[in-house]
């Protein structure tokens, strides 16, 4: 048995839990929280991966006044030269294809809301799952992203750095806090007026229609916000792995992230996170599994998606509200209800300033 | 003055069913109206169409003097026209005190803003004063962590009444404020109702099977008949009248 | 060039989306669950055919009851397991959908897994595979000479069809079912066993599913996510009938089939168009059809179309 690479195994398992939990963060935004159905997930994260792999890879040859097609070999090695030449280039790109992606999946995001203002959830679910998968096809045969073969040899943000265990933590670090200012902007967002009218509306749209509230418009920034999200989640899920494939963009990883928030608990970003370190464990230990039995009688990705539909369906029936439960929308308005409580706050800043005042 | 609301020879017709058949109705601001008819006479397609949820075929409607049919159901809303539901539409998972929270407009509802409390709690403590008093007024103290779907029957119908006024409400479509309810209840409803009219100087349109005890609270019935306006008046005089009485039979 | 060959298959193809959209609003209409595990019953019907006729020649007509009772039990058992529970939970249709999508994985890696097993145990080809069944012999007609397999199809198509007519229209279980599908809150008052509606539906969807996985089976390859491959086209079809009319639900499978057997060549002919992106004109009827003309109520969905211009004034 070759030797198993345990802090490798630990990297890259951050990398993929930050990329998954801002992914589940984002369905949670837009199905735990708004009510819509989103089974497109994986179009947001296939946008997001191709425009920053297309970006900074014809950013990088252009630049060096390299003409090689996207996806030949001379393409490859030169950018493979180019990447370890200049850390400021690296970072920039690397910047500019984060916000990019954000915009560009987000903005795609918003005009497929253009059919979701006709229709129902279900409609909507199906339309945006069909996306999906047109969208792949599409990257499959268009020859000018790679079409079968993908983007290969994108330049890694640290690849200028020297040594693997370096190159690979630094890049852990930046995903962990790109998940944490998702996850503090989810959650700030989850605690305030908006987060209790987009709650108002998945639990009913025409009653929140009614108390005069633009519910396909509020529903169309959701989209936007989800898919830019996904979007960035997809950036960086191209810059770890190098290369991409339209064959990793397969509905199945929709439902992979639906699982994710399921498990966790709907409408609860903390859920959210903990479903995704559960689930991408699981996901690295099958792949981990892989490498360890070469000769299992089932493919072990196998049982990694049949794994994913039995914690759908046993969550749904057994657990619905996840592990997590789904919590009251805390705004200060709260603090009206407990007067008294109120009133002692206000005495004791009073207190405070008083004191304050007399030194 | 012109009356508050006004329906001008309004239609609707469902794959060939006529809902409503040139409908045409006024509302004098300040008043009760009670809306009465068989079942399937098109009494709730009327308020749907009056509130925005279909267009008219053909027809007007005009609140304030304002032409609003062809309106979304928010922009109509935020004119002062709430219309509450037969069954009650509450925001189940949420506690009664969100119920109330959300019904009004504020700044922290855009996604930019919403992220940075300080931008918007001033206005969210001002919005949770005037909940806090409505509150009050509707009996409902004690029950705001309570989440709406533990709330009874009637404690429903009045949170959601309660949300229609949070902002601004001016006039209100009752689809049958007191149904399923004891008829003690039912009258301490209508009396609240009344209440609410001389305090505030709301106006009513309501439509209520059991004429019994609407008779007593209106000020004018309208009578709708299979999409038709059968008969008008006040409430002694429309439930002496024969065709009034045929329809009801009939039924 | 327009060839025979091009209308037969615009035929052929038809009838596996209308029997298969057929099931498919039915059950909708019905249940009210839109039930993405439906691709799992067609796959299963295909490979049945497949696998029951490895050794020596099938006889269809051995074949069809067998695997419309197959997709019957399969379809059923999704109710029972798991749609049934989740109503008596109280489930929102999205959390239903929800399940449906998991039942969905769940068994295409079931099927992966049984396929690729049973290859390496029987040591035949599966993961594209065809039925092998005595249909070699053809029919001539207006000159022209159709296979035994599309004549058997159609033959299928049409008996299944005559008879879905017959159980609902004819049968007190079928009236019902229509009037559950109207109406189910006032088919509830009425007394009809609404329990008893859903298995009797889910039977027929999942035996109308199972056919048309067969008919396929006979029609083209089969690999284990055959069904999904179906699913665009099938939904398309759905959403033209309106997830309501039947007939509308023909002349969608049809409409759908002629454009992507008869207008694809042509395309290709003229501008160049790949073959590989057949899927797109599925994609784009629904979304054409779902901008124009919703289905009205769908899954929990509101009547409502909330208008971006105002009229008069």
């Amino acid at each position: 048995m070759i030797g198993f690479d345990v802090t490798g195994f630990i990297l890259s398992w951050l990398v993929f839990f930050s990329i998954y939990s801002i992914l589940s963060i984002s369905l949670n935004l837009e199905t735990g929280l708004t009510g819509m159905a989103n089974f497109g997930k994986v179009a947001f994260y296939a946008l997001g991966a191709y425009f920053t792999g297309y970006v900074s890879i014809e950013f990088f040859l252009r630049l060096h006044g390299l003409d090689y097609p996207i996806y030949s070999t001379d393409a490859i090695v030169a950018l493979g030269k180019l990447s370890v030449e200049q850390p400021s280039l690296n970072l920039s790109v690397f910047l500019l294809t984060l916000v990019g992606s954000f915009l560009f999946a987000g903005v795609i995001g918003f005009l497929i809301m253009l059919p979701a203002l006709r229709v129902g959830p279900a409609f909507f679910g199906i339309t945006v799952l069909s996306f999906g998968e047109m969208l792949r096809i599409f990257l499959r045969h268009y020859k000018p992203v790679g079409a079968t073969y993908g983007l290969v040899g994108i330049p890694h943000p640290l690849a200028w750095v020297g040594g693997t265990f370096s190159k690979d933590l630094g890049f852990a670090l930046i995903s962990l806090s790109l998940l944490a200012i998702t996850y503090i902007y989810a959650q700030r967002i989850t605690n305030s007026p908006l987060g209790r009218l987009l709650k108002a509306i998945r639990d009913d749209e025409t009653a929140t229609l009614y108390l005069g509230k633009n519910v396909p418009l509020v529903k169309g920034k959701v989209l936007f916000i989800g898919s830019g999200m996904a979007g960035v989640a997809g950036c960086l899920y191209a810059y770890y792995l190098g290369s991409i494939t339209p064959n990793a963009f397969m509905p199945a990883v929709t439902f992979e992230v639906w699982a994710m928030m399921l498990l966790g608990g709907v409408g609860n970003n903390r859920g959210s996170i903990l479903g995704a370190a559960i689930i991408t464990f699981l996901d690295r230990s099958t792949a981990a599994l892989n490498f360890l039995f070469p000769n299992l009688i089932i493919d072990p990705n196998f049982i990694r998606w049949m794994l994913v539909g039995v914690i759908i369906v046993v969550v749904l029936l057994f657990k619905p509200e996840g592990i997590i439960k789904e919590e009251y929308v805390w705004t200060p308005a709260w603090r009206l209800l407990e007067a008294k409580a109120e009133a002692r706050r206000k005495a004791f800043k009073e207190l405070i300033g008083r004191l304050i005042k007399r030194r | 003055m012109r009356p508050i609301l006004e329906v001008k020879g309004v239609s609707k017709s469902f794959g060939g069913v006529r809902a409503l058949d040139k409908v045409s109705l006024s509302i004098e601001k300040g008043s009760i109206v009670g809306l009465i008819g068989p079942n399937g006479s098109g009494k709730t397609t009327l308020f749907n169409v009056i509130s925005g949820f279909y267009p008219p075929d053909e027809g007007e409607v005009y609140f304030e003097g304002m032409r609003i049919d062809g309106m979304n159901p928010n922009e109509i809303f935020r004119l002062g026209l709430v219309r509450s539901f037969q069954n009650p539409r509450l925001f189940q998972t949420m506690s009664v005190w969100e119920n109330v929270l959300v019904v009004p407009k504020q700044r922290g509802e855009s996604p930019l803003l919403a992220p940075f409390r300080s931008r918007w709690e001033a206005e969210e403590m001002k919005i949770g004063k005037r909940g806090k008093g409505l509150i009050g007024v509707f009996g409902l103290n004690g029950s705001e962590r309570k989440r709406a779907s533990d709330l009874s029957g009637g404690q429903m119908k009045l949170l959601e009444s309660l949300r229609g006024m949070m902002e601004g409400g001016k006039l209100f479509l009752l689809d049958e404020p007191a149904a399923g309810v004891a008829p003690r209840l039912a009258n301490e409803i209508f009396g609240f109702i009344k209440r609410l009219r001389e305090e505030r100087g709301l106006t009513f349109f309501i439509i209520e099977h059991r004429l019994e005890i609407l008779m007593n609270y209106v000020d004018y019935v309208y009578v709708l008949h299979n999409g038709r306006l059968l008969a008008e008046g006040g409430p002694e005089e429309v439930v002496k009248e024969r065709k009034v009485i045929d329809a009801y039979i009939g039924d | 060039m327009l060839t025979p060959v091009e209308l037969v298959n615009t035929v052929w193809i038809g009838s596996v989306y209308f029997i298969s959209a057929a099931g498919l609003t039915l059950s909708y209409r019905v249940t009210r669950i839109l039930n993405f595990a439906y691709t799992n019953i067609i796959t299963l019907g295909a490979y049945l055919a497949v696998i029951l006729t490895l050794n020596g020649t099938g006889n269809l007509l051995v074949l069809i009851p067998i695997v419309f009772v197959a997709g019957s039990l399969l379809a059923m058992g999704m109710h029972y397991f798991v749609f049934s529970r989740l109503i008596s939970l109280k489930a929102t249709p999205l959390m239903l959908m929800a399940s449906s999508i998991g039942i969905w994985i769940f068994l295409k890696y079931v099927y992966y897994g049984i396929v690729g097993y049973l290859q390496r145990a029987w040591k035949v080809g599966l993961y594209q595979a065809t039925p092998n069944l005595n249909l070699d012999w053809g029919l001539k007609a207006y000159g022209m000479e159709f296979s035994g397999a599309f004549v058997a199809s159609i033959a299928l198509a049409a008996a299944v069809i005559l008879s879905l007519y017959l159980f609902l229209t004819k049968t007190k279980m079928g009236k019902a079912l229509r009037a559950v599908a109207d109406n189910p809150s006032l088919a509830e008052v009425s007394g009809i066993p609404s329990d008893r509606v859903m298995y009797v539906t889910w039977f027929i969807a999942g035996g109308l599913a199972s056919l048309s996985g067969l008919m396929w089976a006979l029609f083209s390859i089969v690999t284990p996510e055959v069904g999904d491959n179906l699913i665009l086209e099938i939904f398309a079809v759905s959403v033209i009938g309106g997830l309501y009319s039947i007939p509308l639900t023909a002349l969608g499978a049809y409409v759908i089939s002629g454009a992507e057997n008869l207008l694809m060549p042509i395309l290709h002919d003229t501008i160049g168009l790949e073959v590989s992106f057949r899927p797109f004109i599925a994609f784009f009827t629904l979304l054409v059809v779902i901008l124009i003309k919703p289905p009205l109520g769908a899954a929990g969905a509101l009547p409502y179309r909330f208008r971006l211009r105002r009229k008069g004034r």
